[in-house]
């Protein structure tokens, strides 16, 4: 009699199947395609974990008033998922649940005089975002510097100049594909950035170049494990 | 009558089919062939493009106030992919495929000014600027430590450097200890 082996359930044909051994071949042959198939898609999915990287199109001032990144001008510079909505906006992926690491690079300038430490606060949210109705924060970071009075003559005018590097983690709920195209119903990572002003006036520009980026780290659920 | 499996073509008999020893070779040839595929994959996942260069030894000098340099390395510490020939190049590494990868670049240690009132690293790729970090005059102290990090998009064969620059008063500055580390993301 058969028997199947105890986890795949391969088939393991007996003498007196031998008559049939094409039978036990075609299982043994399918069954063993979609093992491997299995194992094929979770290792490629491992090697292209969504990913997507925008750079901010266009200089942008500010004051200690808050901008809403997606209503900004980005160039999409890489994605390996595709996005919910045409365009160039900070979209996660369409239902994929989980962790991601988040974060924003950039160069700001200061538009007016300079005046040494002043300090700035950059805060970036990510939150949902429900057709203009106010959004639902999920997360917040933020990063604090101070601006200087040296000028490097690599630098763009007579301004102050500094970098800055907000990221962190995030959970990230699904967003499933009828969410982001019903309207009303609009779902969309939002980001924030905020220069809080101190030591001085003065607006600062946020310069074009400046990267946001997404990438998934995993699913929030406990991994399941065969041994 | 046979078939092939749909994912990976693998020959097989069916009912009725008298299955030879033809048939078998043919089946573990095939078995074998979609298995060396997935290890492929799997020695992707398990040692992805990796690499991280030190300056551990010495000290870099001659580095002129608000001049552009490229931060130079004595050491490979590990490189899974020919990222690094230091022995052409000391201050590049080669990027081997296509992706998105991460930069983490430290510069240390830095020396021989008189005052200093900026320090800024930048990643560059394929010249082009990338991640980049700059210290403000309150940061710093003596042996200050600049960290430029972050995420590039970048293509096989494309440079990957660490650059410096830093404004003040006498030089030209030295730097000691640094590094740049980079691994792929997808």
């Amino acid at each position: 009699m058969t028997t199947l082996s105890p986890i795949y359930k391969f088939p393991c044909p007996d003498d007196e199947d031998m008559a049939n051994l094409g039978l036990y071949m075609e299982d043994l042959a399918l069954k063993l395609d979609a093992e491997m198939q299995a194992r094929r898609s979770g290792l490629l999915e491992a090697l292209n974990r969504p990913t997507a990287l925008w750079s901010l199109a266009a200089d942008v001032t500010s004051n200690s008033s808050a901008l809403i990144f997606s209503n900004l001008n980005y160039n999409l510079l890489f994605s390996n998922y595709p996005m919910a909505i045409a365009g160039q906006k900070p979209l996660p992926p369409v239902g994929r649940p989980g962790w991601y690491h988040f974060g924003f690079y950039g160069r700001v300038e200061q538009v007016a005089t300079v005046v040494a430490a002043q300090s700035r606060n950059f805060a970036v949210r990510v939150s949902t975002y429900n057709g203009g109705i106010a959004p639902g924060t999920i997360a917040d970071f933020n990063s604090q510097f101070y601006l200087a009075a040296t000028v490097e003559s690599n630098t763009a005018g007579a301004t102050g100049s500094e970098n800055f590097i907000v990221r962190g983690m995030v959970e990230l709920p699904s967003f499933p594909a009828s969410t982001f195209h019903s309207g009303g119903a609009l779902a969309i990572v939002e980001t924030w950035y905020k220069a809080t002003l101190g030591g001085g006036g003065g607006n600062v520009s946020l310069k074009a170049g400046s990267i946001l980026w997404l990438t998934f780290l995993g699913e929030g659920d406990q991994v399941e494990v065969v041994s | 009558m046979s078939g092939l499996t749909p994912y990976f073509a693998l020959r097989y008999k069916c009912l009725g089919d008298l299955v030879n020893n033809t048939d078998f070779a043919n089946f573990a040839n095939d078995v074998d062939t979609a298995l060396s595929v997935i290890r492929g994959l799997e020695n992707q996942v398990r040692k992805p493009p990796v690499v991280k260069v030190v300056r551990d030894t010495g000290t870099q000098v001659g580095i002129a106030q608000n001049v552009d340099t490229n931060v130079s390395f004595t050491t490979v510490q590990w490189d899974s992919s020919a990222f690094a020939n230091l022995g052409v190049d000391n201050t590049a590494l080669t990027i081997p495929s296509d992706g998105v990868y991460w930069g983490d670049g430290i510069v240390g240690n830095w020396d021989l000014f008189t005052t200093i009132t900026s320090i800024r690293a930048t990643i560059t790729v394929g010249g082009a600027v990338g991640p980049e970090a700059k210290a403000s005059p309150f940061a710093l102290i003596g042996g200050s430590l600049t960290n430029a990090f972050g995420p590039f998009v970048a293509t096989a064969g494309q440079i990957v450097r660490l650059r410096v620059r830093w404004t003040g008063t006498g030089g030209p500055a030295a730097v000691g200890l640094s590094q740049l580390a980079l691994y792929k993301i997808c």
